[in-house]
């Protein structure tokens, strides 16, 4: 019985194709959460030699190939996947660890202006509009969205690498510069 | 590769903003960034500028302001500090907000540079589109068949507006439908909808001989409701009755 739920699980994943949450494969496998999580992870070991992964993301599981066979597949594909810039990536980051933030907290960190980058952010999906702030002039307060935790591979929040502490910076340099 | 002083390689694209240049600087000369050598690093910064303005690049505003905060920080330096001003932690150091701003700045590129790192690690990883899944999703209740299109709405729009009366020909019905604003007729069939289970026939939502205003404002509820995803709209046999449901994450609420 197990066995038809767990391979009922692996259908599910492959249908979804995006991250299927672990609460709705629960009341769709008609069985507890732990259970499905359980499961889920069998199917990660069991996956583990082949093409495809299943791999814990945005707080549910998504089957997807594997980081290695990317040449085969790009070669399959017409064009090429996109990279967020370097001006991207910085705001990307600044509102992944210090959010909600406005924009003006991100400018006062960045030192430029960034309402295009933000705009482009928004308009990927990356970041949403959470809030205003209780300040003066109610600014927009900027958060991640779940595309965000899909488009890096991220289960949750949690799953971000650790901000760099501000001692620890100088340390870090070599390692982290090109 | 010998970079002498003067040497700059621009990549525009490289610096995002003039803490940026200014870590690319102190990086290059091997600077301790908690011990600023002001007057090296002012050079070196104005240097960079004027070779920029040569070559007709444009120069953001952001890049002069620093170039004069460089510049007020250098020369405060170069004072003997006040003695009244000793007494700010501030200003007992005029580099220190500087290098407060880029060691936070700091912190967020190197961030970025680890989330770039995963980004090109999670490039390669390619997901199935998904299905879409409102679409795969069994009949709500047996025997309907299709969901519908704008088109077949707006069809069964058509049937209830020939019955319709027309609002020119009856002053005092216009007066009063006037006030039905499409907020409130959502409120309404959100109300019908409760009351009948979850589930009203189209043509039932309109009382016998509607007045035209009545009915577009009805069928505007309904698309919106159905954009907002609170009901959709479904009919057991094509021309059939259309009938309205709540969706069920709706039912009980």
């Amino acid at each position: 019985m197990l066995e038809e739920r767990k391979n009922a699980l692996e259908a599910l994943l492959f249908v979804a194709g995006g991250p299927l949450d672990i609460r709705q494969a629960a009341t769709l496998l008609e069985l507890p959460p732990d259970t499905v999580e359980e499961l889920a992870r069998q199917l990660m070991n069991e996956y583990a030699a082949g093409g495809l992964q299943i791999v814990p993301v945005a707080g549910g599981y998504q089957m997807c190939t594997r980081n290695e066979l990317a040449d085969y597949i790009e070669k399959l594909l017409a064009h090429e996947r996109g990279r967020l810039s370097r001006a991207a990536m910085e705001t990307m980051a600044i509102i992944a660890y210090k959010q909600p933030v406005t924009r003006a907290e991100i400018e006062a960190i960045r030192g430029v202006n960034c309402d295009g980058v933000i705009e482009r952010l928004s308009l990927h999906r990356l970041i949403k509009v959470v809030g205003r702030k209780d300040t003066v002039g109610r600014p927009i307060l900027y958060g991640t969205t779940e595309e965000f935790l899909e488009y890096f591979g991220f289960g949750g929040l949690n799953d971000l690498p650790p901000l760099p502490e501000e001692k620890e910076a100088d340390d870090k340099k070599e390692a982290t510069d090109e | 590769m010998d970079l002498s002083e003067n040497v700059c390689i621009i990549r525009l694209d490289d610096f995002e903003g003039p803490l940026d240049l200014l870590l690319h600087l102190i990086n290059r000369s091997e600077m301790d960034i908690q011990n600023l050598q002001m007057a090296k690093i002012t050079t070196q910064y104005l240097d960079f500028i004027h070779l920029m303005e040569e070559l007709n690049i444009n120069i953001a505003a952001e890049f002069l302001v620093m170039a004069a905060e460089l510049l007020r920080i250098k020369s405060k330096m170069l004072l003997p500090p006040d003695k009244e001003d000793l007494q700010m932690a501030e200003e007992a150091d005029p580099r220190q907000m500087l290098v407060a701003r880029l060691m936070e700045y700091k912190r967020y590129k190197e961030a970025a540079q680890a989330m770039s790192a995963r980004e090109a690690e999670w490039r390669g990883v390619f997901v199935r589109h998904p299905l879409e899944l409102e679409e795969l999703r069994p009949a709500i209740s047996p025997g309907i068949a299709e969901a519908l299109s704008v088109f077949d709405l707006l069809e069964a729009f058509q049937r209830v507006l020939e019955n319709a009366v027309d609002d020119e020909t009856d002053d005092e019905k216009r007066i009063s439908r006037d006030e039905i604003t499409v907020e409130q007729r959502v409120d309404l069939v959100l109300a019908r909808l409760h009351r009948s289970d979850g589930r009203i026939s189209f043509r039932h939502l309109f009382s016998d001989r509607p007045a035209r205003r009545e009915i577009i404002v009805t069928l505007l509820a309904i698309l919106e409701l159905i954009r907002k995803r609170y009901i959709m709209a479904a009919q057991e046999k094509c021309f059939g009755e259309i009938e309205i449901f709540l969706r069920e994450e709706y039912v009980n609420a």
